[in-house]
C-alpha cells in the first residue's frame, strides 16, 4: 500500500511527512522554515464568517488543515472558495470567527508575521511595474522575515527551479504569457518558504506538462513540504492531488473527506446539479469522474 | 524553452555588467556598483550645479566671487565694502532660492513616486489628491480677500498649506469605504474635486475688484521660487528628508504593493494601511512644498518615470536616484526661468514643461517602457 493509498483510505490513516521545519535532508529543496518550535497545530478555521461588499458569502465555516496536508477546496462558481483563501492570505478581514495558525490567531498578527507562515497564489492580479521574473520571486523570498539574508538567493533559485521558470528569470513579468505568469507567481509563493501554502486555481493557464509538474512539485517527496489548501475547478485534479477534498456550496461545507468519499457522485450531483460516473484511475487508484455531455439542448 | 546565449547554471546572476539590459522590452538594471556610481555622479553634478546656479542670474556674478562670498559667509571672512551688494544678492536671495529649488525638485520627485505607488497609476503626481487646486483656493483667498493679512509674507504659504490640507482631507473622506481606500476611487474623487476647487478659485479671482488678482494667482499656480528666503527653507528640507527616509525604509514594501493588493497582503504588506500612510506622507509633503513654491507641475510626474525607464522599477533604487535627478533638474529649470527673459522670470511650470516634455518623449519612445501592464 503506497502512502497515497493510505492517504486515500481516510484522514485518520493519513501518512504525513515529517513535520514542517524538520531539517532538510540536503538532497532536495528546503521547502519551508520552522514555524514556532514545537507548535504544529495546523491551520484551523473556526466559525469563520466572511462578507464581501455587504453580502455574506461564507456564513459559518470550520475547517482544519494539518501540517503537510494537501487539501482541495471545490464547489460551484461563487461558493466562496476564493473568498476563504482571501481571508487566509489577509486580503479580506473576516466579519466573525477566527483562524488559528499553529495556535496563534491569524488576524491579530502583523501582516509581516503571517507572511512568514502562509504564502499564497492569489487570483489573477495585474502587476503594475516592469519587474523582472527574478525580482518578483525575490519579493516572495524576502517576504519571509525568518529567511536569513544569505539564504535569499538560494530560496529564489530553488523556487524558480521548482516552478520551472529559471529560463524566464530575466524576462519582464509584463511580457509573459498567462501560463508563464502563473508559474512565476507559484515560484514567488514557493520562495516564501512557509509551512502553509494557499493556491487559488493554480492550474489556470497551465498546459498539460506544467500541470503535471505542478502536481509533482506539490506532492514532492521532500522531508518537509508545506501544507497546501487550494481552490480547484477540476474535480479530477482535486481527486488525484489531494489528501482531502472539501466541497463547498453557498459558503457551507457539504463534504470534507478523502476524495473518494467527498467526490461521491451523489455529492457532486447535489452540489453541481450534474451527475457524474465515477471510475477508478488504474495508475493511482483515485476516483475519476466522467461527466455526461449531451449535444442537444435538453430544453 | 531554451535561451541559447545564456548558459544554464544553478545560479543565474541578475547583473551581467554595470548597466545590464537583457531582454527586450525591459528597462535595464544597475548592478550595485553601477547604482553607486550613478548616485555619485548625480551628487557631483548637483554639487557643481549649485555654485553655477547661484552665481548666474539676471546680474551674473563670477563663480570665483560667489565661492568667495559663500566661504566668507560660512567662515566669517571679510568682504570688501564695494562687493556688499553682490554679497547680499548671493547670500540672501540666490543661495536660499537655489537650495529651495533643489529641495523642491527632490521632494516632488520623491512624492511623485509615493503618489504613483499609492494609487497604482502612471498618471498620478503629487497633486493628484486635489492638493494643487485646494492650495490655489487658499492662495487666491489671500490675494483677493487679504486673508491671513496678520501673517504678512507668510500669509500665502499658510493659506496654500491649509487649502491643500483641507482639500486632501475632503478627498480622503469622500473616497473612503469600509474596505479601505480604493485607488480608482481616490483618483476619481481627487480629479472631480480638483475641478470643483478650480472653479471656486476662478470665482474668487473673477469677482475680485482688482484686475491683477488673476495674474498673481496664475503666476503662483505655475510655480515660482522668487520669494525664497532662508526662513522658508527648514520646513521643506525637513519634509523632504522625512519623505526620503520613509520611502527608502519602505522601498521593498512599495515594490510589493505594485504586485496588487492580494499579493501584497500575502507578502506581508497590508495594502490599505500602506495606502493610508502614503496618503499622509504625500499630503503633508506636497502641501509643505506647495506652500513655498506654488504648484510646479511635471517634475513629480515625469522624474519618477524617467528614473524607472533608465534604471528599472525597484524602489530601493528609484527613491534614491529620482530625488537627486529631480533636484538637479529643478536647479537648472529655476536658473533658466531667471535668465531666459531678464529681468522678468518665466513661471517654473512653463520651463519644466519646455525642457521636460521633449526629453521625456524621447525616453518613452526609446525604451519599451511599460507601466500598468500596457505598452
Amino acid at each position: 500500500m503506497t502512502a497515497r493509498e493510505q492517504a486515500a483510505a481516510g484522514r485518520g490513516a493519513l501518512v504525513r511527512d515529517a513535520p514542517a521545519g524538520a531539517p532538510a535532508d540536503g538532497t532536495a529543496h528546503v521547502p519551508c522554515n520552522a514555524p514556532d518550535a514545537g507548535r504544529n497545530d495546523g491551520l484551523e478555521l473556526r466559525e469563520l464568517r466572511l462578507d464581501v461588499a455587504g453580502r455574506t458569502v461564507v456564513p459559518d465555516l470550520s475547517l482544519d488543515v494539518a501540517p503537510g496536508d494537501v487539501v482541495g477546496l471545490v464547489g460551484p462558481n461563487g461558493c466562496g472558495k476564493s473568498t476563504v483563501l482571501k481571508a487566509l492570505y489577509r486580503a479580506l478581514v473576516p466579519s466573525g470567527g477566527a483562524v488559528l495558525v499553529d495556535g496563534d490567531p491569524l488576524h491579530r498578527m502583523r501582516h509581516r508575521d503571517s507572511a512568514a507562515r502562509i504564502a499564497a497564489l492569489p487570483q489573477e492580479e495585474r502587476v503594475e511595474l516592469d519587474f523582472l521574473v527574478a525580482e518578483v520571486v525575490r519579493l516572495g523570498a524576502a517576504a519571509n522575515s525568518r529567511t536569513p539574508r544569505e539564504e535569499l538567493d538560494r530560496a529564489v533559485q530553488d523556487a524558480m527551479a521548482r516552478a520551472g521558470v529559471q529560463e524566464l528569470a530575466h524576462r519582464s513579468v509584463l511580457g509573459l504569457s498567462g501560463g508563464e505568469r502563473q508559474r512565476v507567481l507559484i515560484a514567488r509563493a514557493l520562495a516564501q518558504r512557509t509551512p502553509y501554502l494557499l493556491l487559488d486555481e493554480p492550474t489556470n493557464h497551465l498546459d498539460l506538462r506544467h500541470q503535471t509538474d505542478l502536481v509533482r512539485t506539490l506532492r514532492g517527496t521532500t522531508t518537509a513540504r508545506p501544507a497546501v489548501l487550494m481552490a480547484l475547478h477540476d474535480l479530477n485534479l482535486a481527486a488525484a492531488l489531494c489528501d482531502r477534498v472539501v466541497v463547498l456550496a453557498a459558503g457551507r461545507v457539504v463534504a470534507d473527506a478523502p476524495p473518494h468519499e467527498a467526490l461521491h457522485p451523489d455529492t457532486v450531483e447535489r452540489v453541481y446539479g450534474v451527475r457524474p460516473v465515477s471510475i477508478t484511475r488504474p495508475d493511482t487508484g483515485t476516483p475519476h469522474l466522467l461527466f455526461p455531455i449531451t449535444r442537444e439542448d435538453p430544453s | 524553452m531554451s535561451v541559447p546565449d545564456r548558459p544554464r547554471a544553478d545560479f543565474v546572476p541578475l547583473y551581467a555588467n554595470d548597466y545590464h539590459c537583457d531582454a527586450m522590452h525591459t528597462s535595464p538594471r544597475l548592478s550595485p556598483r553601477g547604482h553607486a556610481l550613478t548616485v555619485l555622479a548625480l551628487l557631483l553634478a548637483l554639487g557643481a550645479s549649485l555654485p553655477v546656479a547661484i552665481s548666474w542670474g539676471a546680474a551674473p556674478i563670477p563663480v570665483g566671487d560667489t565661492a568667495h562670498f559663500l566661504r566668507a559667509a560660512v567662515t566669517g571672512g571679510a568682504i570688501p565694502a564695494a562687493d556688499f551688494t553682490d554679497y547680499t544678492v548671493i547670500l540672501q536671495i540666490r543661495t536660499p532660492r537655489v537650495l529651495l529649488a533643489a529641495v523642491v525638485g527632490a521632494g516632488l520627485s520623491a512624492l511623485g513616486i509615493a503618489a504613483q505607488a499609492m494609487v497604482r497609476n502612471p498618471l498620478a503626481d503629487p497633486f493628484i489628491l486635489g492638493i494643487s487646486s485646494g492650495a490655489a483656493v487658499g492662495a487666491s483667498a489671500v490675494v483677493s480677500w487679504g486673508l491671513f493679512a496678520a501673517l504678512g509674507a507668510l500669509a500665502l504659504s499658510a493659506a496654500a498649506f491649509l487649502g491643500a490640507l483641507a482639500a486632501s482631507v475632503l478627498v480622503y473622506l469622500l473616497s473612503r469605504t469600509p474596505g479601505g481606500v480604493a485607488p480608482v476611487r481616490l483618483i476619481l474623487t481627487g480629479v472631480v474635486l480638483s475641478f470643483g476647487f478650480q472653479a471656486l478659485m476662478s470665482a474668487i479671482v473673477f469677482f475680485d475688484a482688482r484686475g491683477d488678482a488673476a495674474r498673481t494667482v496664475m503666476f503662483w499656480m505655475l510655480g515660482s521660487l522668487g520669494a525664497a528666503t532662508w526662513e522658508q527653507l527648514p520646513l521643506p528640507v525637513l519634509a523632504t528628508a522625512l519623505c526620503l527616509v520613509w520611502l527608502a525604509w519602505r522601498a521593498r514594501d512599495l515594490d510589493t504593493l505594485a504586485m496588487g493588493d492580494g499579493s501584497a497582503a500575502s507578502l506581508g504588506v497590508d495594502p490599505d494601511r500602506m495606502r493610508v500612510q502614503l496618503f499622509v506622507l504625500t499630503v503633508l509633503g506636497t502641501a509643505t512644498l506647495v506652500a513655498v513654491s506654488g504648484t510646479i507641475g511635471f517634475v513629480g510626474l515625469v522624474v519618477p518615470h524617467a528614473t524607472r525607464i533608465l534604471l528599472g522599477p525597484a524602489h530601493r533604487r528609484t527613491v534614491v536616484v529620482a530625488p537627486l535627478a529631480g533636484a538637479l533638474f529643478m536647479v537648472w529649470v529655476d536658473l533658466l526661468s531667471r535668465v531666459a527673459v531678464p529681468p522678468r522670470e518665466l513661471p517654473l511650470g512653463v520651463v519644466t514643461a519646455l525642457v521636460g516634455v521633449p526629453v521625456f518623449l524621447v525616453l518613452v519612445r526609446r525604451a519599451g517602457y511599460v507601466f500598468g501592464g500596457s505598452r
